[in-house]
């Protein structure tokens, strides 16, 4: 009898402990999504992109750090926009899980969101409040600001990218020594391909020396309405709608 | 705009206006605003990295059955025939609450931002708050492209996205809610436990 309940133990012991090294091995896990809703409604200015960005980072002992990430972005006539983006960078921090592909979709015209999980053929629904056309919201832009202490901005004229005419600047902000504890000034250099037609940046660039170069760019642009059903959720996808005031929806 | 006008208008409760005009113009006001943020950011990332703190299980259970005994207990008399030992003990309560109030706050897990609520209601420090910046965050972070995915991953998984975390197991899954710029470039990120 002892030893029966020993052997038992023992089973639910290496039971146990095998589930946990499963679950401590596992990576990337969705738990779910909110769609974002865009800042400005861009009516009239339809295009579709693939969408790259880069960072490339040298460490002090010659270590590189590169990575790359790709989407496809599309908006049509009235604002309505999508997102398809890769998870390429958290899927590779956490390798082993299941990458979701997610489409994230805003519907200006009906004031709805839905994010796709194009997978499991699921779709959340977020009813938003209505926005004028052209009115920003007050989301904050997230990049990290640096130290601005002297700033300078200078306009480097209308130039041409993809066949689309470009607003190109150029903002030098310099971090005065001594400010942040840096024994020398700080430079960080950031340049913008802002396309007036498409409202739309086509090209950025940041280096800091703090955290190396991002680049941000978008290509095989095509200013084609993109296909309506880019913006529904497909017919044999089941939607589920946000529970009001719960933040991130549920597991798709 | 003057600086005063522009710290009347506490500018510390609205990134947006961290970009404002005044800022971009007033390199002594773009300073003091980059110290506060860097500050905030700071303390943010203590929170982080010291998460595990806790109280002991028993003050909150202590103090919960402290306010039932005061709710259950009769007020006849006016509050100002309390003579000290009702003063005391009201005091008492009040500390005992603030105390709850800090220590529930304390513990309380980042809150996620509201699904339903406008934007414009969500004031941008919230929607901000706890979420730490990558150093991989691009340029092309705008404010039109804030698509949340809330993930489980190994904590060595954060570690290698730059965030800072609490020493652990390297294998040890935790929640984030990321921040994803065009393309799925993540952002920033809010450790959730």
């Amino acid at each position: 009898m002892v030893r029966k309940i020993l052997k038992i133990s023992m089973m639910i012991g290496a039971m146990a402990f095998a589930a946990t090294l499963h679950a401590q091995n596992r990576g990337l896990r969705l738990l779910g999504t909110q769609a974002g809703r865009p800042g400005k409604i861009v009516k009239g200015a339809p295009y579709s992109a693939d969408v790259s960005n880069e960072t490339t980072r040298t460490l002090p002992d010659g270590n590189t750090i590169h990575q790359v990430s790709t989407g496809r972005v599309y908006r049509d006539s009235e604002g309505r926009t999508r997102e398809e983006p890769s998870l390429q960078a958290l899927s590779s921090a956490a390798p082993g899980g299941s990458v979701p592909q997610l489409a994230f979709i805003y519907d200006p015209v009906a004031s709805v969101s839905y994010v796709l999980n194009l997978m499991k053929h699921t779709a959340t629904r977020t009813v938003w409040p209505q926005v004028p056309a052209g009115v920003p919201s007050n989301r904050p832009n997230r990049q990290p600001r640096p130290a601005q202490a002297i700033a300078k901005k200078e306009s480097l004229g209308m130039q041409v990218m993809s066949g689309l005419v470009a607003d190109v600047t150029r903002t030098t902000q310099t971090i005065p020594a001594g400010q942040i504890g840096n024994s020398q000034p700080i430079v960080v250099v950031s340049e913008r391909w802002y396309s007036p037609d498409l409202q739309v940046a086509l090209f950025s660039k940041r280096s800091d020396p703090r955290v190396g170069e991002t680049v941000s760019q978008l290509t095989n642009i095509s200013r084609s309405e993109p296909p309506a059903a880019l913006f529904a959720v497909p017919a044999d996808f089941s939607i589920t709608d946000a529970k009001a005031r719960m933040g991130l929806t549920g597991v798709q | 705009m003057t600086c005063r006008e522009f710290w009347d208008r506490m500018p510390e409760l609205d990134a947006e206006r961290l970009s404002s005009e005044h800022v971009r113009e007033c390199a002594d006001c773009a300073a003091q605003m980059e110290q506060q943020r860097a500050l905030a950011m700071s303390l943010r990332r203590v929170a982080i990295q010291r998460n595990d703190l806790a109280a002991p299980a028993r003050l909150e259970e202590r103090l919960l059955e402290a306010f039932r005994a005061n709710q259950a207990a009769p007020l006849e008399v006016p509050a100002t025939h309390l003579g000290w030992p009702g003063w005391a003990a009201r005091v008492s309560v009040l500390a005992a609450a603030m105390v709850l109030g800090v220590f529930l706050l304390w513990r309380r897990p980042p809150q996620p931002v509201p699904q339903v609520a406008s934007p414009e209601t969500v004031a941008s420090a919230e929607w901000e708050s706890d979420f730490v910046p990558l150093p991989s965050a691009g340029e092309s972070g705008s404010a039109e492209d804030a698509n949340l995915i809330r993930v489980e991953m190994p904590r060595a998984a954060l570690v290698a996205l730059g965030v800072p975390v609490a020493d652990g197991e390297a294998g040890e899954p935790v929640e984030a809610e990321v921040m994803l710029g065009m393309g799925g470039a993540p952002q920033a990120v809010r450790v959730l436990q």
